[in-house]
């Protein structure tokens, strides 16, 4: 792992993915990006980021297993995720996630969620 | 017809059968005391009458004993003196005693009253008194003779005379007795006369009897009869027939009750009468048909109506069996069943049926069914109506009501598809746009490096439209919901003031080509609401949106903040050209647009406020709209304070559900 704070986006648009790439970079963080659960389930668990930006309406295995996936694994259990969807939050309040973004979002909102999730380790260290 | 029971004379003339029981018990008793007198009178009589007759012939026989024993002494002493010359055997007492018997038998032949024993009585004391004038100074004669001898002669004479007496005394006695004999002869024929008294008394007493039997006869039997005939002729519905006069008032007073029970049968009948008449008419006239029948099923009454829908005439019908007229086979145990319900009571309702036409087709009927009793029997009623056409028309209304189900289950069927192909297509325009707009926001920002001028406003322009397309998106998928049911709001107390920022903020780009002043007064306190921000910022940029695009360049707008005793209000007032008093009420109606809105081309969908309707409902809120052309606009919305718990979240939610479905 490196020491750069890595984020993993989970998206199957590529414009879309591209997009939150590009923030991403303009806010220091590395990003990698995959558009299928089942290859978010396989590189968290290889290589866990720092935080995981997660569509929930993927191809093959959702959103909602990959959440479930990364919780049920003790070493991943911990990893943050923001939801980017363009589903209403409706419904989905029980989910274990910190962060819930419809889209489309403005470039102000997704820097915010990831500030606030990203700060939360360091001001618990 | 009239009936009475006698008029005041006949009462008058009547005899109390009381009075007449009284009257023939005191004849009888009068009779009977007078033949107990009679016979006690004559008894009496007869016996003094022989007492006294019995007692004087004894007093008279025992004189006579006592008269012969005295003639009879003389006669020895005279004999004695006779015999022997001495006069010592006559005494002057023994001539005394005889002279006394003579006179007692006198008295006692005097009292006896019969001329024939006073006279022998009398001749009896007469020879006596002439034998003791004889015989009494014979012994003075005696002593005059020479010797002293008796003198025979004297006795001789002495005895013929004795003789003769005893001769007239025995003479006497016999008709004593035969006189004794006439007594009780007398006296036997005394009882034969009392006893024919007696008998002729009994004859009359019978024969009063006799008489009296006649007239209680003629005064109660024959009325009684008399009475008897006039009841059976009203227990056989005939005038009671009169009772002659002079009967007994109690039997006049019966039959003037009897002829007061026949006029009130009479007036009862006429009231029959009337009633049958009255009812036969009813019948006759009545729309529905009306059936009678008795316990067999033997009809007894078919109106005209009966015949106009089943085809038989009532000269027909009555009289003939109801199942061969009009029941199919198939039904006749099914009308069995339901007579025996009919008198169990239990057929309450109108029962259906289909009967036979006399032309053989169906007949759709419904029947009202009831049991009435005549001279205990059973009669089944039944008013009985064709509901053919109805039930026609009932089938024909249920198969245009299926198939109007069938037409709404296929329309919602539709429009759920309708719902769900909204939602999928908005969803899947949000994935382009999100693209669109990222894309855009990152040239505009300079995240790729500066922009020229000309960039910048042609970017700007695409953004705009941009934004334009997502609330376009956004309202979509919001009624999609509200229709599906799905819509819900999540709201958590909090500032109301942020909100109205955000909005504001997100209406800037709209008004960057207008001269609209735009200010906000919002409340110092900033009390919170229990509000959805995501939803109230969406219903502020709806009100915001609306009132940037009808108010002309030079105007305001003004968003207003306030506590008020329901909530928190927030209110937005523009200067525009306002809205027609007759347009409101259809405001918040799904893709109302207003005239001027469609005059004036001014873009929108008329989704805004509908959507700004149930978001402010699923909150509790509430939301008015007041306008006046050429006056502006101010909508007002008020949002309650304080929790919505999770409990009272359903009820919002519910309202919007059937809200949607209606």
């Amino acid at each position: 792992m490196t020491s750069e704070r890595h984020v993993l986006v989970v998206e199957d648009d590529p414009d879309i993915a591209g997009l939150i790439c590009r923030r991403l970079r303009s806010l220091g963080l590395s990003s990698s990006h995959v558009s299928t659960g089942e290859a978010a389930v396989l590189v968290v668990r290889g290589d866990p980021p720092q935080l995981v930006l997660l569509d929930l309406l993927l191809p093959g295995i959702n959103g909602w297993d990959v959440i479930e996936a990364i919780r049920s694994d003790p070493a991943t259990a911990t990893i943050p995720v923001i939801v980017t969807t363009m589903l209403d939050r409706d419904g989905f309040e029980h989910l274990d996630v910190q962060g819930f973004l419809v889209k489309p979002f403005r470039a102000s909102d997704l820097e915010r969620s990831i500030t606030q999730v990203l700060s939360l380790p360091e001001a618990a260290t | 017809m009239l009936y009475t029971g006698g008029t005041e004379a006949d009462r008058g003339s009547g005899v109390s059968l009381a009075r007449l029981v009284t009257r023939s018990w005191a004849a009888a008793v009068c009779l009977v005391a007078c033949c107990i007198a009679i016979n006690v009178t004559s008894f009496e009589l007869q016996r003094a009458t022989f007492g006294t007759a019995v007692d004087h012939l004894s007093n008279a026989r025992a004189a006579l004993e006592r008269s012969l024993a005295a003639r009879q002494a003389e006669n020895r002493y005279l004999r004695l003196a006779s015999a022997t010359g001495s006069q010592r055997y006559v005494g002057a007492a023994e001539a005394e005693a005889a002279v006394a018997a003579s006179d007692e038998l006198d008295v006692q032949s005097l009292t006896a009253g019969k001329p024939g024993v006073s006279s022998s009585v009398a001749t009896v004391a007469a020879a006596a008194g002439s034998w003791s004038t004889w015989a009494i100074p014979q012994p003075a004669l005696g002593t005059t003779g020479p010797t002293g001898t008796p003198a025979f002669p004297s006795v001789a004479a002495s005895t013929s005379r004795f003789d003769h007496y005893k001769a007239l005394e025995s003479s006497l006695a016999d008709m004593l007795s035969s006189r004794v004999n006439g007594i009780l002869k007398r006296q036997s024929m005394l009882t034969a006369t009392a006893a024919v008294a007696e008998a002729v008394l009994v004859l009359l007493f019978a024969a009063g009897a006799w008489w009296q039997l006649g007239r209680m006869r003629r005064a109660v039997v024959h009325p009684v009869d008399q009475l008897l005939d006039a009841m059976d002729d009203v227990a056989k519905g005939l005038a009671p027939r009169a009772i002659g006069p002079g009967s007994l008032t109690e039997l006049i007073r019966l039959r003037a009750g009897l002829g007061g029970m026949a006029q009130s049968r009479d007036d009862a009948l006429s009231h029959l009468g009337s009633a049958e008449q009255q009812l036969r008419q009813i019948m006759e006239t009545a729309t529905e048909a009306f059936i009678c029948t008795d316990r067999s099923g033997t009809v007894l009454r078919w109106n005209g109506e009966a015949e106009r829908l089943l085809g038989w005439p009532p000269e027909q019908a009555i009289g003939a069996s109801l199942a061969s007229l009009v029941l199919p086979e198939d039904l006749r145990d099914g009308y069995e069943r339901c007579l025996r319900s009919c008198e169990t009571g239990d057929a309450r309702e109108p029962v259906e049926a289909v009967l036979r036409h006399r032309d053989g087709r169906d007949v759709e009927i419904e029947a009202t069914l009831w049991v009435t009793e005549h001279a205990d029997q059973k009669l089944f009623n039944a008013f009985v109506h064709d509901v053919s056409r109805k039930r026609q028309a009932e089938r024909s209304l249920r198969t245009a009501y299926e198939r109007q189900l069938e037409a709404a289950d296929r329309l919602r069927e539709v429009d759920k598809i309708r719902s769900e192909f909204v939602y999928t297509v908005s969803h899947e325009l949000r994935t382009p746009l999100t693209s669109i707009i990222g894309y855009i926001d990152m040239l505009t920002d300079g995240s790729v490096g500066p922009l020229a001028e000309d960039q910048a406003h042609l970017l700007g322009v695409a953004e705009r439209n941009s934004r334009r397309l997502l609330r376009l998106i956004e309202d979509l998928l919001a009624l999609s919901k509200i229709e599906q049911g799905s819509f819900r709001v999540n709201t958590v107390p909090s500032s109301l003031n942020r909100v109205v920022e955000n909005a504001t903020d997100s209406i800037g780009p709209s008004l960057d080509a207008r001269r609209i002043d735009i200010r906000l007064e919002l409340d110092a306190s900033d009390t919170p609401a229990d509000i959805d921000c995501h939803q109230i910022e969406r219903v502020l940029v709806n009100l915001l949106s609306n009132s940037v695009k009808f108010t002309p360049d030079g105007g305001s707008i003004r968003i207003r903040t306030f506590p008020a005793a329901a909530g928190m209000v927030v209110s937005v007032a523009d200067t525009g050209m306002g809205i027609p008093i007759e347009e409101q009420p259809n405001l918040f109606t799904p893709f109302f647009r207003s005239y001027s809105a469609r005059t004036g081309a001014i873009q929108g969908t008329g989704l805004g406020l509908s959507i700004v309707k149930s978001i402010v409902t699923a909150h509790r809120g509430t939301v008015s709209i007041d306008s006046a052309p050429g006056s502006g606009t101010t909508v007002t919305v008020c949002l309650p304070y304080g929790n919505i718990g999770s409990a009272t979240d359903s009820e919002p939610e519910t309202r919007l559900q059937e809200e949607a479905a209606a």
